[in-house]
């Protein structure tokens, strides 16, 4: 595809640039944060280290939404064959995000003097919830903000009898996403109560909602990229959100270990979790197959490398991280601690946010009517994003493991006194690799914005940097592919094994050498096999290249030699 | 039952007993009724064999998800588009 | 696209047992949740806690309202940039957490912890009025003031009123009730035995192992100012009273002594010896316009006359406006 067929996918247009420019706010956020690790008393006071957290964390939802919500209008008329329903309200939806977004950015900093409105007890302006900070009016506005994108995508769908499967995963997809952001609602007076419903929101929306929109998403995006069979797609999308379901929804259990839940929890969270990377494997496995049915070179390598990392991340973030402190057992002792953050960022960031990456930079050259344009810029910032996203992971981990070990088996919780001092390398890496990712972002997102715009660069001389396709460029096999995936697990094996080992008597009494040890090989063996395997799949892509005018030729000679 | 459906169903429990090993509460008191230990064997044994069922279900999709893409393959014209002829995939 | 051609299919099957599954486990789940907040269970239910007064539920808005997950963490939920405050009221007890969020910027000293065991309905919410029986009972209080007392916190001043902190402790003190299923763990060591540990400051150290000789050579006389400035640290005063002209919780001390100050009935009076001694003796006899009755308690009991002129002194030292 190289024209828009619909004129309402050019909605979708203006949603990728306020996903852009919200990313670049967010990165910025994050830095500030990194910094106020180091030194605390930064901006103390002025804008307290709960508020740019907060700013951090809903920005990053805000974007992935609207990241969603822009690869939603830009396949939605496509999957329907038709133009997207009543594009006027999609305009009041682009106006409404941009409000909610700013009102509160606005009353987030009321927290430093603890106000959040009050009123009939609900906080109005801000409630001080972990990744539910909005106060109820914005709660209100983006329910209705959700309510429009379900009318709009039901609207645009043709009738029931003839959805397929890709219908169905963004369809239930959107209802789930209004009907599970209901349960954040409401002031709830216990602590376990609120806790278990804030679950429902965050848990069902990450390993529920979003899942279902991003396997969905994904299935359609490799359609268009890889021409592959909607059918066999669709019967991965089915299988793919059936297993997340299977697994997931039993799996919130995972949140509800420590919360003051009873403790039949721990069993059904650790082993319906346990389950959860199932879907994940089975994804990637998806994108790999889809990705080899035939050679033809990738004619967007920047949207592919994206949409692949948002697949391996998943993979590596959220299914083998997650997978290594989904158990009672390792986390009771990673619960609360940095060892969550490697997981939480390499998930959220990698999953949905390098598929909204991956979809702007797979509809924007479209939308701006751009038959090439040049990929540079886009191939050096996914290497900037995902190096740096891989690094912060790395020192997150280990900044974790050092803190359970300080705080949870010694018992120190000095925070500025002995925690903190003993996590001093981990936290004055963290910018190091922030730099790295914040570099990322600002070419990707000056070049997304100004694609098409400015002055095209010097055709690069792209053929003298395709790789051969020999040695890190050859044609990836699937056993290869497997070895990759089982070396990825076997380091988070390791790292699962460093965690339960916080429960043995020598480690309690204050001998930390096996779980830093294995910490130690775990975290950065998985993460450089995943940086070394992502090199290699794309690497192998990019030799595709080598032949341009083959395909005729061999197309013509191979039904003989080809068996 | 195939030899498949019985590898696959070996698979899948062993993978479910390593799972529900790896599962075992970290806390456990009797004291709450639905904690008590005829409860706990009913959630270990209803666990297990919907565990069970997961992984057999995603054995079996991921295979069937190969077996698309051979035929997909079959049906392709056949085309080495962009393999380099020779090296390794003759191999 | 799901069988292959000429076998037998049994997709549809397949799905529908799927769903059928999914089903199920949807009604496990919810006969899960039903079960986990019976009140048979036992949870601590914040409406049903109170402390010296205050509501739990209302401390809940409260620790809210600061966003404080936003940089602790309770029941492990949270940001990860400051301790879980989950189990805090149990280790520290009601006395320090009193004495240290009003001005969170610093650590309390013993002294602050002290002055508020004077308050009959903290000394019964934590079982005595005795610093050192409290700090027996509170092990956490006592590491906390050994080891921190008197030094800067990376806590920002919050503006909370005497109202918001009463409740924000109630809050903890339901927290610290519940029942968290093990977690977080206990230690099995003493952490403060290993390197890892910020050391006790040398000056304790060396109190712990000093002779009586030494002792008494560390008695020889000090000027009245010093004096005045290591009671006003020991007994908390500089928790909530900047030496700078800074408003904290109270005025600041910079360039007190000797201006004329506003009261909140309108009338003016001159801030001299006799007005500041009874100030700390009476806080309540006079207060500053701007500043709420109650904030601070009465030291009548708690320091000498010699000690109340020393403090004085200090004041006076931190500048004294010219009338």
């Amino acid at each position: 595809m190289i024209r828009i067929e619909y004129e309402t996918q050019r909605l979708s247009l203006r949603f990728f640039m306020v996903m852009l420019v919200l990313f670049f706010l967010q990165t910025a956020f994050g830095l500030l944060l990194a910094a106020q690790h180091i030194d605390p008393t930064l901006l103390a006071g002025t804008l307290n280290f709960n508020v740019l957290r907060s700013q951090h964390v809903n920005l990053a939802i805000f974007w992935v939404l609207s990241g969603f919500i822009a690869t939603i209008l830009f396949v939605g008329p496509l999957l329907s064959k038709r133009e997207l329903a009543e594009p006027w309200l999609i305009k009041v939806l682009f106006y409404a995000l941009l409000a909610v977004v700013a009102w509160n950015a606005l009353t987030q900093v009321l927290a430093q003097q603890g106000v959040a409105g009050w009123w009939m007890g609900q906080p109005l302006l801000q409630e001080g919830l972990e990744y539910l900070e909005a106060g109820r009016v914005a709660d209100v506005v983006i329910l209705i903000g959700f309510a429009i994108l379900c009318r709009v995508v039901l609207r645009t769908f043709p009738p029931r009898a003839q959805w397929n499967e890709i219908h169905w995963g963004l369809g239930l997809g959107v209802v789930a996403l209004t009907l599970v952001w209901i349960f954040g609602m409401a002031f709830v007076e216990r602590l376990d109560v609120q806790e278990y419903f804030r679950w429902y929101v965050v848990h069902y929306w990450v390993e529920g909602v979003w899942e279902v929109i991003h396997i969905a998403l994904v299935g359609f995006l490799l359609v268009l990229m890889f021409g592959a069979n909607v059918k066999s797609v669709g019967y991965a999308v089915f299988w793919g959100i059936s297993l997340v379901w299977l697994s997931g929804l039993l799996g919130n259990a995972h949140h509800y270990f420590w919360i003051g839940t009873p403790e039949f929890w721990q069993f059904w969270g650790s082993l319906f979790s346990a389950l959860e990377p199932l879907p994940l494997i089975f994804c990637f496995w998806h994108i790999y197959l889809d990705a080899h049915q035939d050679g033809k070179p990738v004619a967007n390598m920047p949207a592919f490398s994206f949409l692949l990392g948002s697949v391996v991340l998943e993979q590596v973030g959220a299914g083998i991280l997650g997978f290594t402190m989904t158990f009672a057992l390792t986390n009771v002792w990673s619960h609360g601690t940095w060892v969550t953050l490697s997981h939480a960022h390499l998930a959220l960031f990698g999953t949905f946010g390098m598929l909204g990456l991956a979809a702007a930079y797979y509809a924007v050259p479209i939308m701006r009517g751009l038959a090439a344009f040049d990929q540079r810029p886009g191939r050096l910032a996914f290497w900037l994003v995902f190096t740096g996203m891989l690094g912060l992971g790395f020192v997150f981990a280990t900044g974790g493991t050092v803190q359970v070990f300080v705080y949870r088996t010694l018992g120190l919780d000095w925070f500025s006194g002995d925690v903190a001092p003993a996590m001093q390398f981990a936290k004055v890496s963290v910018p190091v690799f922030g730099m790295v990712f914040a570099s990322g972002v600002g070419v990707l997102v000056y070049d997304l914005l100004t694609m098409g715009l400015r002055a095209p660069a010097a055709a690069g001389d792209e053929a003298a940097a395709v790789p051969r396709s020999a040695g890190w460029g050859r044609r990836l096999s699937g056993w290869e592919t497997g070895l990759w995936l089982l070396a990825m697990w076997v380091f988070g094996g390791i790292i699962t094994l460093g965690l339960l080992s916080f429960n043995l008597p020598s480690v309690q009494q204050g001998n930390a050498l096996f779980p830093y040890l294995m910490a130690g090989i775990g975290y950065p063996g998985l993460l450089l096999t995943t940086l070394l395997f992502v090199r290699r799949f794309l690497r192998s892509l990019e030799a595709r290249r080598h032949v341009p005018a083959a395909p005729l030729v061999v197309a013509a000679v191979s039904p003989a030699g080809a068996g | 039952m195939t030899a498949q459906h019985i590898i696959r169903m070996a698979l899948a429990i062993l993978a479910s007993a390593a799972s529900l090993a790896l599962s075992w509460p970290y806390w456990r008191d009797f004291q709450y009724w639905p904690e008590s230990r005829a409860m706990w064997l009913a959630y270990f044994a209803v666990g297990f064999v919907l565990a069970v069922y997961v992984f057999y279900a995603f054995l079996d999709s991921l295979g069937t998800l190969f077996e698309h893409d051979a035929l997909e393959r079959e049906k392709r014209p056949a085309c080495g588009c962009g393999e380099p002829a020779g090296t390794e995939d003759a191999s | 696209m799901s069988c292959k051609p000429g076998e037998p299919c049994h997709e549809g099957l397949k799905r529908r047992r799927a769903l059928a599954v999914l089903g199920l486990m949807a009604i496990l789940f919810v006969a899960l949740s039903a079960v986990s907040f019976l009140d048979s269970r036992g949870q601590a239910v914040p409406s049903q806690v109170g402390y010296a007064g205050f509501d739990a539920v209302e401390g809940k808005r409260v620790f809210q309202s600061y966003n404080c997950m936003g940089c602790h963490t309770i029941v492990g939920n949270g940001a990860y940039f400051a301790p879980d405050l989950t189990k805090l009221y149990d280790k520290a007890g009601p006395a320090w957490l009193e004495a240290f969020l009003p001005s969170a910027g610093a650590w309390p000293t013993s002294g602050a912890v002290r002055r508020h065991l004077q308050d009959p309905a903290i000394a019964a919410e934590a079982g005595t009025d005795d610093l050192d029986a409290y700090l027996e009972a509170y092990p956490a209080a006592a590491e906390r003031i050994a080891r921190r007392g008197g030094k800067a916190t990376t806590m920002p001043n919050l503006p909370l009123t005497r109202e918001e902190i009463g409740n924000l402790i109630a809050f903890l003190k339901y927290t610290s009730q519940m029942n968290t299923e093990g977690w977080p763990p206990t230690p099995a060591v003493d952490g403060l035995s290993f390197p890892q540990a910020t050391p006790l400051p040398a000056a304790l150290r060396a109190a712990a192992t000093a002779t009586p000789q030494e002792g008494a050579a560390a008695a020889a006389p000090v000027s009245a100012v010093a004096h005045g400035e290591a009671l006003a640290v020991d007994n908390g005063c500089t928790a909530c009273h900047a030496t700078d002209r800074q408003r904290l919780v109270g005025p600041g001390w910079g360039g007190l002594y000797g201006s004329t100050t506003t009261l909140a009935d309108g009338s003016a009076v001159a801030v001299d010896e006799a007005y500041l001694t009874q100030s700390i003796l009476d806080p309540d006899a006079h207060i500053v316009a701007g500043f709420e009755p109650g904030a601070m308690p009465s030291f009548a009991d708690m320091l000498e006359a010699g000690e109340v002129a020393a403090i004085v002194a200090f004041i006076r030292s931190l500048g004294e406006t010219k009338p």
